[in-house]
């Protein structure tokens, strides 16, 4: 297939894979980026081998093409400049930028926010290693104020950080903030009067919640048009199940809660949740759960849960939970069981 | 890459099951715990690390000759079922000695396929790996569905270095050991290669 037969074909992230391909060996930048101005930017990602040659010192011209970047710099050594991405101009149109850099830190958010470039940013995430003041200073970029999707997930980021980074209206979809150090006043703050009316997705994971800090969570209007929550890895217990059966969440979907030091009861508590019907997709795994659990589960009828995840519980027998699963005519749907 | 255990003697290579959310990569490595010896096996462990949750278990193939007296022992991990941060897939692959690839040959799952090679391709050369020289073997499993794609276009499209490729029903084992000989089959020759015998 020709350069032109793909750029003149449907958008496909195959055909986007081919499109790079042909940049490695011939000289298009112009026509390509001509016809793909209608392409979703999601599609348009820079590949790896481009980023670690702009890492690596080398100008990587072909990246003005590309709309999308996604860096995972873990214990990746880069011998030139590791925040070199920020100032390049190749990447000055980029709308979508995901970055995971265990050295980013306070001092790559000052860089960041030094940068001009980015100005149609619509999706961020960057970590890791942001404390309070980094959020405080993130706070202030005007760009923030166009995105719909913020991840500031693996960082150091507490309470005052969290109130720094919603002082103001904010548009965002989604919120990633699992990871941090919100705790209960974290939970306080971000349940206090905020601009974030439109919150599609909401993770805090691992963020020393507990019970307390759920039901001051769920007490603020953020959750109302929650579609998906992660709460996993917070020892949030029966007193978080209950608080969360008791809140408005009338559009959730998608519901984690792995690791959260539930036992039976703690469930029986969440499984009276009004809006348990629309559940797509549950995560109960790591917590401390017996075969009642299963039964009950089985019991209720308006459950029609298309994913549910289970492992990783003492109590829970796998042959005998699979059986009583898909035997429940609610349960006909369920496509992904992990036991 | 692999490191040696001198007070065991082993010779310790990680294998990655790498792929698109719910194309059966937990399935392929319960297939081969299960059908492991007990005593040439680790418990299967699945943690919630940096690397969000992750399955892994070890095993020691006991068909497997020594290499200079040291037995080889592998690793196979995964990130198990879809996750939360994509970063979390990209991670596990930090020290990989080969990877399988498992696509799901369903059609509704093609591009999904694509964008989890995609994926894994950028992440390695972010790594400064080149996917190229990495020991690879594709799976194309869930192939008893009847919205399966044809082999030749999984080929075409994501196989596109011509490497093994083995049709698997890893829900019933079928493929699973062959996909496994595949990649230990490189990994090991390097591994001899790098040892001079």
């Amino acid at each position: 297939m020709t350069l032109a037969s793909l750029l003149a074909g449907p958008p496909s992230l195959r055909a986007w894979r081919r499109i790079c391909a042909a940049l490695d060996d011939v000289d298009a930048l112009e026509e390509v980026d001509a016809a793909c101005v209608g392409w979703p930017d999601e599609l348009r990602r820079a590949p790896g081998r481009w980023l670690r040659g702009l890492l690596d010192g080398r100008p990587q011209p072909r990246l003005r093409v590309t709309r999308s970047v996604e860096l995972t710099l873990v214990g990746v050594e880069v011998e030139g400049d590791r925040l070199a991405w920020i100032e390049a101009p190749e990447l000055a149109q980029v709308t979508i930028l995901r970055v995971l850099d265990d050295r980013f830190a306070d001092a790559g958010v000052r860089r960041w926010l030094e940068s001009a470039n980015f100005l149609g940013i619509v999706e961020l995430t960057l970590a890791s290693g942001i404390s309070d003041r980094g959020a405080q200073l993130l706070a202030d970029d005007e760009r923030l104020a166009g995105l719909r999707s913020l991840g500031l997930f693996r960082n150091q980021i507490g309470a005052v950080g969290i109130s720094a980074l919603i002082a103001r209206p904010r548009p965002w979809r989604r919120l990633l903030l699992g990871r941090n150090r919100m705790g209960v006043a974290g939970a306080r703050t971000l349940a206090g009067p905020t601009g974030l009316a439109e919150l599609e997705l909401l993770d805090l994971d691992c963020n020393r919640l507990d019970g307390a800090a759920v039901r001051a969570l769920v007490s603020g209007p953020q959750l109302a048009g929650a579609k998906i929550l992660n709460l996993s890895n917070n020892r949030i217990g029966g007193e978080g199940c209950a608080a969360l059966a008791d809140a408005p969440m009338d559009r959730l979907e998608v519901l984690y809660l792995h690791g959260c030091g539930l036992d039976d009861d703690a469930v029986a508590t969440l499984l009276r949740a009004p809006w348990l019907s629309r559940l797509r997709n549950l995560a109960l795994s790591d917590n401390a759960l017996s075969m009642v659990s299963i039964e009950r589960l089985v019991a209720r009828p308006t459950l029609s849960l298309g994913e549910l995840d289970i492992c990783h519980n003492p109590g829970i027998l796998e042959g005998a939970a699979e059986s009583l699963l898909r035997g429940a005519p609610q349960l006909a749907g369920l496509r992904r069981l992990c036991l | 890459m692999s490191f040696i255990d001198h007070k065991l003697r082993e010779i310790n290579c990680k294998l990655v099951y790498y792929g698109p959310g719910l194309g059966g990569k937990t399935t392929n490595l319960q297939y081969v715990f299960n059908k492991t010896r007990p005593e040439a096996k680790s418990k299967m462990i699945s943690l919630a690390t940096e690397t969000e949750r992750t399955l892994f278990f070890s095993f020691i193939p006991l068909s497997l000759a020594e290499i200079r007296g040291y037995r080889v022992r592998f690793h196979l991990y995964t990130v198990p079922g879809p996750v939360f941060y994509d970063s979390s897939r990209q991670l596990i692959l930090k020290g990989v000695d080969g990877v399988v690839f498992v696509a799901d040959s369903q059609e509704e799952r093609f591009e999904a396929d694509v964008e989890s090679l995609e994926s894994l391709e950028s992440n390695l050369a972010i790594h400064g790996y080149e996917l190229a020289k990495v020991p690879l073997v594709l799976q194309y499993n869930k192939r008893d569905l009847p919205n399966a794609v044809a082999v030749a276009e999984l080929d075409r499209e994501l196989n596109t270095l011509k490497r093994p490729a083995f049709e698997a029903v890893a829900s019933a084992g079928t493929g699973v050991f062959e996909t496994l000989k595949a990649i230990a089959k490189p990994v090991v020759q390097g591994l001899r290669a790098g040892d001079g015998s």
